[in-house]
């Protein structure tokens, strides 16, 4: 067992095996034997009642309403456009969309329409846009105080970027704000489906840096989708 | 002895697996249908242990959905090593310490030793009331056991896959936990 209940001693043998009896998964061999040991022991069988109530009072979901609708949809135009982006440049194979549902008027949206709508909805008006990128590579607080046009532009080749879609309707003082607020720069887009590349200048901005921006920035109402360039896929999450 | 002779229901079973296996499957086709399904199927118990474990919806929204962004490029890698429940709360339980660690070093605290016991606490009518506040003063990682065995109904073997621990970790972490819990509960119902 381990440093705090041994197997040599029955009434701690009982201790370690009480919260997974209690919850149903104790293999049936030591069920077997932690029911004789209970029906003799009252201390043990006080804890094993105690342990009863736990339970029972942590199965309840309590008050808390999660909606996971408007979450999944979000989740999904993520995935479409993640994938849009990687299509453009290689040819990938059909996603089978979602079926409409009788009894679930908000899930009726096809993966595939959620992906077209966004293309459709994301679109912020190239004047703008182009303003408001225009508008913070000359507020590049590393550069001298003010820019002209011909001043040399800072080099991204080799910092690390991000990819990112935008709400529809955002305003170029909103983006300004976004940007500002990420230490970003709009270095490249938007693609065929309204994906922008940004950039950032500095080296203290280590890849971790632009991934803890990247994560600020998908928690902004304004974004749609915001990864570090070529982390999709990527997530070496224990996989079997 | 009226309740020992009873087995209490556990996890979801070999039907409920077999289902996940099913979706998985179909998510590995990039269906996204599956997809809809799977993620309501788990919205509500992921969203609750997350809520457990980093105490802000917004960041629970934002792990569940890095879960299932893992879930959607990585199904076809699923190789039925442990039950697809297991796997999936194992991804939410790294992305959500990921986070943590982010955001809140201070709250990746090493697990302390556990106070000494005191009175039986069970008793009170209010436990489930005052259970929420207990718990959040536990370390993470014995909150983490407790949400997995008694809310979700994993085994101690299944919570080590997910923690990626030995399992005698989870005894461990589980005896501490129940201790300390029975402690504070005490504490609460003392303080009101």
């Amino acid at each position: 067992m381990n440093s705090e209940l041994s197997d040599a001693d029955p009434h701690q043998r009982a201790a370690a095996r009480i919260p997974w009896h209690v919850n149903g998964t104790l293999e049936a061999s030591e069920a077997s034997w932690l029911t004789m040991h209970l029906e003799g022991c009252a201390s043990c069988r006080s804890d094993y009642e105690a342990q009863g109530r736990l339970f029972e009072a942590m199965q309840a979901d309590g008050s808390l309403v999660f909606a996971a609708e408007p979450s999944f949809q979000k989740l999904m135009a993520r995935i479409g456009d993640a994938r849009e982006a990687r299509a453009a440049g290689a040819g990938l194979a059909p996603i089978v969309p979602m079926v409409p549902m009788a009894h679930a008027p908000a899930k009726r949206r096809a993966f595939g329409g959620a992906a077209r709508w966004l293309a459709a909805a994301v679109i912020l008006e190239g004047l703008g846009l182009g303003y408001g990128a225009w508008a913070w590579h000359a507020r590049d607080t590393t550069a001298a105080s003010y820019v002209t046009l011909t001043s040399p532009e800072p080099s991204y080749r080799d910092s690390p970027r991000v990819r990112i879609v935008f709400r529809s309707g955002l305003s170029v003082q909103g983006l300004g704000v976004l940007l500002q607020g990420a230490g970003a720069h709009i270095i490249d887009g938007p693609t065929a489906a309204n994906v922008y590349t940004l950039g950032f200048t500095g080296s203290a901005v280590t890849p971790d840096v632009v991934a803890q921006r990247a994560a600020a920035l998908r928690g902004k109402a304004d974004v749609l989708f915001a990864e570090p360039q070529g982390e999709e896929g990527s997530a070496g999450d224990g996989l079997k | 002895m009226h309740q020992a002779s009873e087995r209490r229901p556990g996890p979801p079973g070999a039907n409920q697996n077999e289902q996940d296996l099913a979706l998985l499957a179909r998510i590995a086709a990039q269906d996204a249908q599956a997809m809809h399904e799977l993620y309501h199927l788990y919205h509500r118990r992921l969203a609750r242990f997350l809520m457990r474990l980093t105490s802000r919806y917004d960041l629970a929204e934002e792990i569940i959905n890095d879960t299932f962004w893992v879930i959607w490029q990585h199904a076809a890698d699923f190789r039925s090593a442990s039950r697809v429940s297991t796997w999936i709360f194992g991804i939410a339980y790294r992305r959500g310490l990921k986070t943590l660690k982010r955001l809140r070093p201070d709250l990746m605290v090493e697990e302390s030793e556990a106070p000494e016991q005191v009175e039986e606490p069970w008793l009170q009518a209010e436990l489930r009331e005052w259970l929420g506040v207990a718990l959040a003063k536990l370390p993470h990682e014995q909150r983490v056991v407790l949400e997995l065995a008694y809310h979700v109904g994993h085994s101690c073997e299944e919570i080590a896959t997910i923690m990626q621990c030995p399992v005698n970790t989870v005894k461990t972490r589980m005896f501490h936990a129940r201790r300390k819990l029975k402690t504070l509960l005490s504490g609460l119902a003392g303080s009101l």
